[in-house]
């Protein structure tokens, strides 16, 4: 026989039944309600955007389309994947073999694994012998690789023979400006931007202008280059925001450029570039494990693999152990990249990805004076191939610690002759003439650096060389 | 420092001189250097390997004749065997068997017109084809092609396979690749981790509260049963939920053949979704209920003495009134208690065995259901069958093993932790879950809908 009364638990009162349908279903509309809205992905940024500082145009306008895993490996792999397939079944192609090294070389920006450029290098080059007449695609990565190895002079050159001018004057910006050709450069800028009006043409505009010293205008042309910004240009997005970043920084404008930097990184999570500038903008702050855990980021890219930034990583940690007062720890890590960064200053490749200016700034920093000889002759050979203020101010450092005065008077004037205003070079100019015995000379390039940047101090000078971007 | 504390300051010092170690063997070398590198792109076939390899040719510097930092064909001619002997030893492909592909070396046309050279050549490029007799299976890849003492060198290696792509950085410390295991999806890392999550989910499951089908056969042949019955009970339970699941996802490939899949999917979504939301709010009502129900019963004492276990079967044994019921027609949970035959002391028989175990596994348990529907909804009905498999295994081998348990040991059956109150609510818990998850299917669902509109 049925129990019909307690089956049907008809004796639980009514109310008791309702409250649990509220506490059930009430959630439950709710979340359906609110996830089931259209928008409901642009109401969830929108939210992360009202705590994001930057007003337009610094600040990226479109968030909205950002992808929501922001890997461009990922897409990138699978353009290289798409052309290896291309190659294998047309084995003697050579424009096939050219996208497949450009495709290489973008792997290699963003990923930083020098590997990449070696691909992209030798896959032009068998790109070149298949087709060797109207392959600009091919030249231009091969001047690309060029120029990332520092071989200026012969990015340059392999420039002028691309047939495409806008591709060839595109070419020739970065390497004149590491050369100090800052004329050059600069008219070579200025024709892309004709040409182009694009983000990147603009971008590098600015970066002319700021290393001729012309502030205002450099500032101006980071602002069109925002105002020309396009949806789905991640990289370049990144890049001019985190350049704009350093501009402000070298001011002392650190507000902006944390600002921008974090931008940045919200257009692109693991942009090294703005990872490391931040984590030396915390080291000016004095906030050492914010700047460790941000070195510690980009330790951990998504693919783990060691990257051409690896020893100023180790510089830059190098730095929070000295400024916390850990002499022994800092000079542990400043013997590991040392370690790497005399693999690279070897033979024939010897100024390859930068290494040797790498080298004589570890040393200087680390400061034995067994080390100045050397990171002098390797400034002098630095000098063979780049030529631009930051790599005079780098000799002229070296020159000051090896007591050669004179010679560091001339090597900072070079510099300052450039017409860069970075405050750094003006309180180097402002010791060697105190040491020179030229006290007024000394005072007025003090006032000049502090002009520039009111808050440069002892700390500012110590990591001035651990910023990350063109020229750096 | 009593004993315990310095073992446990020992064990934590044995960890971080473990975990230092293993950093220190570990941990990436640091970046290339031009010189160092090497670049290898890898295409698999069936039974045959080709590598281009760009590498220092300062390795090779005994077949590079006119000492210009680059092998020509001819110098590739010349020295063809030393050549194939020092990368058969260097650049070692082998399969399952250990056994090595038969190398063949062919060079590159490389080398640029003098107005584009610009630096000496460093580097060499050749193609390495490995072939073996048959097709090829366990692949690996065996790398020690790298400047001596030089720990910066590094190879990196792009594979492709099947249109996929994948790269991994040979290193000094990083010198062995499994390439097959690594390309293919199915053999991935993260699926197998995926499969043995679904056994293990399905074993878990198993012993949640709901799912006493075994439990109650085994318990009710009583002491006429073998663990023959409680066998056979489990497996045809697991085999026909398994058949009842897989019914499902044939009839979504089936509609995937007619009918665009990018069309298709997210109406199957929309729909899995729907149905999940379904089944777990019937699964909240049902489980409320019968968590109410089970109260009632215990508060009325006076009434009838009621075993109301979830897990066990609904037995009333009504000493004050002294009667039966007819427990065929008494269902408290639609899919999961069956009084079963042998409850009335008839005799156990294979049929009516076989009937039970067909009973208790023809409605779809929801968690395979929210398995299956939720890799449809990503477009992965195969790998969501593979699970479904995996997970009714693990689901059977829990089942067989209770049952089994329960015939040689009844006493055991009595303990089983349905009693605690935190048991009894998770039922309820897991219901709400279900109903969460169906709202995010059919929400992704309508999404990609209205996307395509």
């Amino acid at each position: 026989m049925k129990q019909a009364g307690v089956h049907t638990g008809e004796n639980r009162s009514p109310g008791k039944r309702r409250w649990v349908w509220f506490g059930v279903c009430i959630p439950l509309t709710s979340a359906l309600l609110i996830v089931s809205q259209v928008d409901v992905r642009s109401r969830f940024q929108l939210a992360d955007q009202t705590f994001r500082r930057l007003e337009a145009p610094h600040r990226y306008a479109f968030s909205e389309s950002l992808p929501r895993i922001r890997d461009l490996t990922v897409g990138i792999e699978q353009e290289i994947g798409f052309y290896q397939e291309r190659v294998r079944q047309n084995p003697e192609g050579g424009l096939d073999r050219a996208a497949l090294a450009v495709a290489y070389l973008k792997m290699a920006r963003i990923s930083s694994e020098g590997n990449w450029y070696l691909l992209a290098d030798q896959t032009a080059q068998q790109s070149l012998a298949k087709l060797p007449f109207n392959n600009d695609e091919a030249v231009s990565v091969l001047a690309r690789v060029a120029e990332a190895r520092h071989d200026f002079a012969g990015a340059l050159r392999l420039a002028q023979q691309v047939s495409d001018p806008k591709e060839s004057i595109a070419l020739q910006v970065t390497p004149n400006l590491a050369l100090g050709e800052l004329a050059a450069a600069s008219q070579a800028a200025d024709a892309l931007v004709e040409t182009t009006l694009s983000m990147s043409a603009f971008t590098l505009q600015a970066l002319v202008r700021e290393a001729q010293g012309r502030d205002q205008e450099a500032l101006q042309s980071f602002q069109q280059a925002l105002a020309v910004e396009e949806a789905g240009d991640l990289s370049n997005s990144a890049r001019t925001r985190m350049l704009l970043g350093r501009f402000y920084y070298e001011r002392g404008q650190l507000e902006s450029a944390e600002a921008l930097y974090r931008e940045a990184l919200h257009i692109l999570p693991q942009n090294a570039q703005a990872l490391m500038n931040l984590a030396q903008l915390k080291l000016r702050q004095r906030q050492y494990r914010a700047a460790e855990r941000l070195y510690a980021d980009v330790i951990a890219s998504p693919q783990g693999n060691p990257t051409v930034f690896t020893p100023l990583i180790l510089r830059g940690q190098a730095q929070i152990k000295a400024l916390q007062g850990d002499r022994t720890g800092a000079v542990q890590d400043w013997d590991a990249a040392e370690a790497l960064l005399r693999q690279g200053v070897v033979g024939a490749e010897a100024g390859a990805f930068g290494h040797r200016r790498d080298l004589a700034r570890l040393l200087l920093e680390r400061g034995r004076s067994s080390d100045i000889a050397e990171a002098v002759a390797l400034m002098q050979a630095e000098l063979q191939i780049r030529r631009d203020a930051s790599t005079f101010d780098t000799y002229a450092w070296a020159l000051s610690r090896a007591g050669r005065w004179q010679e560091a008077r001339q090597a900072i004037q070079a510099a300052i002759a450039t017409g860069t205003r970075a405050p750094v070079l003006f309180d180097r100019a402002a010791a060697i003439e105190r040491a020179l015995g030229n006290t007024a000379l000394a005072n007025a390039y003090s006032r000049i650096a502090r002009d520039i940047d009111p808050t440069f101090d002892q700390q500012v000078r110590q990591i001035s060389g651990l910023g990350s971007g063109l020229g750096s | 420092m009593n004993s315990t504390l310095r073992r446990s300051i020992s064990l934590a010092l044995l960890f971080c001189c473990t975990a230092v170690l293993v950093w220190l063997t570990a941990a990436a070398p640091s970046q290339a250097h031009w010189a160092d590198m090497a670049a290898a792109e890898v295409i698999v076939h069936q039974s045959d390997v080709q590598i281009t390899l760009t590498f220092p040719t300062g390795l090779t510097v005994f077949a590079d004749d006119d000492r210009n930092g680059q092998l020509s064909a001819a110098e590739i001619q010349a020295h063809a065997e030393p050549l194939q002997d020092f990368f058969n030893q260097k650049v070692r492909l082998t399969d399952s068997k250990n056994q090595s592909g038969r190398l063949t070396i062919q060079p590159i046309e490389g080398g640029l017109p003098p107005t584009l050279q610009l630096a000496p050549d460093t580097h060499s490029t050749l193609r390495l084809n490995y072939a073996w007799a048959e097709s090829v299976q366990g692949l690996q890849m065996h790398y020690t092609l790298f400047l001596p003492g030089v720990a910066t060198a590094s190879c990196l290696t792009t594979i492709l396979q099947s249109g996929q792509l994948k790269t991994f950085v040979f290193t000094p410390n990083r010198q062995t690749l499994a390439l097959v295991p690594g390309l293919n999806d199915w053999m991935t890392g993260s699926v197998w981790l995926a499969i043995v999550g679904a056994f293990c989910w399905g074993a878990i499951h198993s012993m949640s509260p709901g799912h006493g089908k075994t439990i109650v056969g085994a318990y009710l042949v009583g002491e006429r049963a073998t663990p023959k019955h409680a066998l056979l009970l489990a497996l045809t339970a697991t085999v026909t939920h398994t058949i009842g699941v897989f019914a499902l996802g044939f009839a979504t490939l089936f509609a995937a053949q007619s009918v665009l899949p990018a069309q298709l999917y997210p109406w199957l979504s929309l729909i899995s979704g729907i149905l999940v939301i379904a089944i777990g709010l019937n699964l909240l009502v049902s489980r409320l209920r019968r968590n109410r129900h089970a109260h009632h019963h215990h508060h009325h004492p006076d009434h009838s003495v009621h075993t109301h276990d979830p897990e066990i079967a609904h037995v009333h044994a009504h000493h004050t009134h002294n009667h039966t019921h007819n427990h065929h027609l008494h269902e408290h949970d639609r899919s999961h208690f069956y009084l079963p035959p042998g409850a009335d002391g008839s005799p156990v028989t294979w049929r009516s065995l076989i009937g039970l175990g067909i009973s208790g596994g023809l409605v779809p348990c929801p968690a395979a259901l929210v398995l299956l529907l939720s890799t449809i909804a990503l477009g992965q009905v195969a790998l969501g069958l593979v699970l479904v498999l995996a997970f009714s295994l693990g689901l059977a081998g829990v089942l067989t093993g209770l049952g089994l348990l329960l015939v040689y040991a009844k006493q055991l059956f009595k303990w089983m932790p349905s009693q605690i109150r935190v048991v009894k609510i998770v039922p309820a818990i897991s219901a709400v879950c279900i109903a969460l998850v169906g709202f995010g299917i059919s929400t992704r669902a309508l999404f990609q809908l209205l996307h395509q509109v």
